[in-house]
């Protein structure tokens, strides 16, 4: 099978007043075809530099010096303008780590899907409604809350939607760059559960972004552990778990809070 | 509870928000139900629950972003909507500092650390020398104090900008600070010194704190006491070793369970905890008829029977 995505010997460097800073030193994965590829690693290791390299979201200062991003085997650096925003949204999404940075604080939520469903094909104002109306029910919103703004909605809510917005082109490929770190856990684990299931249907891959290894172990296929900028280890979840290579990634897990004696079952949870 | 005054009350509060939508009916969304908790002086209460439930509109209705629709907030016993002399406002304004998750907004991009602290102290700690004071309570926050107050905020880490954010409540003499979140953009090994940092704040400087958080873990080693709120109301609260060592009510019970486990994977084809998520929601969102005290300090809510469709 020929991957979705392929990264080879990319690197980005910062530009600052002194000497340029090298976040990102010469990486090179693959995303299959409905694989979920979590990427973990400590704060300030490059893992949303690298996210927005894959978007060509990356501005300056941020520098693409050397690699090659292929998607479906085209050259996604080499992109112009009018074929980037074709690409973007309707064959890959971000998610994008802070939820603001996902929507607009001036429009209503209805005004930003509606936006991007129409830049992407013809859409009447009703079919757009009830795509929306569906999009958000699958995140646990009520569906009249299209109408309301960014700020009338919790923290929880805008992360929600981001992901609906990201889901609703159904792309091959969506970056989530730490989706679910503004929600409770039950809310989490149904949100999550629903994203494998429309995964199973679509058949998309995922870059999942977290620095909640376990959860990442939870959801993901194969795991690439980065640090300081590289990638120190990549394998399936099972081998990066259970057989660490590296001790930089067992130590990874030895820092995960252990969560304290949990409840047995949930059999009289109600 | 304990016997202490409460430093804060909140009375049967409730807050409901009105969406207008361009066309169309507006609704109304309650955010908070008659929601009563006490903060007791240099301890941590947790308030934790589901995504939506209302935490960060009893925060900003605390410190008065919002105004109540209904009910009472008490300041050492003093209803803060009859403080009218301009002299109160102050101190309770200067008394009660509020933290929040995203350490990128709160703090003005264009200023340095520097000029960030030394306005909170000039307004607040006049009589004081500003560069002493500074550099007193940069150490306290564990930020260095040398190369710290020269620098923008965007050449601090996240955990090193919510470090400032608890700089400034210390700068303005906080008593008590409504921390929303404050940890849940930072990794795991920073969260822990954030968190380390906030315990010392709490038993070095007697401040008390409301912290908002979903992150059950984290609630259990700092806060002594601990709500759980769902679609506006409270439905268990007590010590937290309580709450959540041996949670009673179905939502804080489905609460406990859901945590990530490492070995179990998750799949887009098991519809059992949907479906139990399910029925915990419908129970736990008919109206609280009663909290009722199953051991000492420790309440549970009792709904009203769900209507029958
Ligand atoms: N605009 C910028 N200018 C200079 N350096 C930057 C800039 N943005 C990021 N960096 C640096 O690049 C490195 C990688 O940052 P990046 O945001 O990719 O990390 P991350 O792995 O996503 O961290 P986190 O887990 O905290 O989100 C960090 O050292 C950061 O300080
Ligand atoms: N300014 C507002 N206008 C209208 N509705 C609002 C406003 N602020 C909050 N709400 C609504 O009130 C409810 C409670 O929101 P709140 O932000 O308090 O939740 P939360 O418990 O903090 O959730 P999260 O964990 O997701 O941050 C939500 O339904 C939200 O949409
Ligand atoms: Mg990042
Ligand atoms: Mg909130």
């Amino acid at each position: 099978m020929s991957p979705l995505l392929s990264v080879k010997d990319l690197r980005i460097d910062y530009l600052t007043a002194g000497e340029p800073f090298t976040a990102v030193r010469d990486i090179s994965f693959e995303i299959q075809p409905n694989e979920i590829l979590g990427l973990a690693g400590e704060s300030g290791c490059g893992k949303s530099t690298v996210a927005y390299a894959l978007m060509r979201l990356h501005k300056p200062p941020a520098l693409v010096r050397n690699g090659h991003i292929l998607f479906e085997g085209r050259d996604v650096l080499s992109f112009g303008d009018k074929e980037l925003r074709a690409w973007r949204w309707s064959e890959v999404s971000m998610v994008f780590q802070s939820a603001m940075n996902s929507l607009s604080p001036v429009m209503t939520i209805f005004r930003q899907f509606y936006d991007m469903l129409r830049a992407h094909g013809t859409v009447s104002k009703a079919q757009a409604q009830e795509r929306i109306a569906q999009m958000l029910e699958m995140v646990g919103i009520p569906s009249d809350r299209m109408h309301a703004h960014p700020h009338q909605l919790s923290g929880g809510m805008r992360q929600r939607v981001a992901l609906a917005l990201a889901l609703t082109l159904k792309p091959k490929l969506i970056i989530m760059d730490e989706p679910t770190t503004a929600l409770d856990v039950v809310v989490q684990r149904e949100i999550l559960q629903e994203v494998l299931r429309l995964k199973d249907e679509l058949g998309f891959s995922v870059l999942f972004i977290t620095h909640d290894i376990a959860l990442m172990a939870q959801i993901s296929d194969r795991i690439g552990i980065m640090r300081e900028g590289k990638i120190v280890e990549i394998g399936t979840t099972s081998q990066i778990v259970t057989a660490p290579k590296r001790d930089y990634t067992r130590s990874l897990w030895d820092a995960m809070p252990l969560l304290a004696q949990r409840p047995e079952g949930m059999a009289h949870a109600v | 509870m304990p016997s202490d005054t409460p430093i804060l009350s909140l009375e049967n509060l409730s807050k409901t928000f009105a969406v207008r939508p361009v066309f169309g009916r507006a609704s109304a969304v309650n955010a908070l139900r008659n929601v009563s908790l006490d903060l007791l002086p240099g301890r941590a209460l947790a308030l934790v629950g589901e995504s939506g439930s209302g935490k960060s509109t009893f925060g900003k209705m605390i410190v008065g972003v919002h105004a109540p629709t209904s009910g009472r907030i008490l300041f050492e016993g003093n209803d803060i909507s009859g403080m009218t002399a301009k002299a109160d406002q102050k101190r309770y304004r200067q008394a009660v500092q509020m933290v929040f998750q995203d350490p990128f907004s709160s703090l003005n991009p264009a200023h340095t650390i520097r000029h960030h602290l030394l306005r909170a102290l000039a307004l607040h700690q006049p009589e004081a020398d500003p560069d002493t004071a500074l550099q007193a309570i940069l150490k306290d926050v564990e930020l260095d104090p040398a190369s710290t107050p020269g620098k923008f905020p965007h050449e601090l880490s996240g955990g090193q900008r919510q470090r400032v954010n608890f700089a400034r409540a210390l700068a303005v003499k906080a008593r008590m600070i409504v921390a929303d979140e404050p940890t849940s953009m930072l990794d795991v090994s920073i969260r822990k010194s954030v968190l380390g940092l906030m315990q010392r704040l709490k038993s070095e400087h007697g401040l008390s704190i409301l912290y908002i958080t979903h992150d059950i873990a984290t609630a259990e080693y700092l806060a002594e006491d601990t709500a759980v709120m769902f679609r506006g109301q409270v439905v268990e609260k007590g010590p937290t070793s309580q709450v959540v060592g041996n949670p009673q009510h179905g939502y804080t019970k489905l609460l406990r369970a859901a945590g990530p486990n490492p070995e179990v994977r998750l799949t887009g084809s098991d519809a059992g905890f949907a479906a139990q998520a399910k029925l915990v929601r419908e129970a736990s969102t008919q109206v609280v008829s009663a909290l009722c005290e199953i051991n000492p300090g420790h309440f549970i809510a009792e709904h009203t029977e769900m209507a029958h469709v």
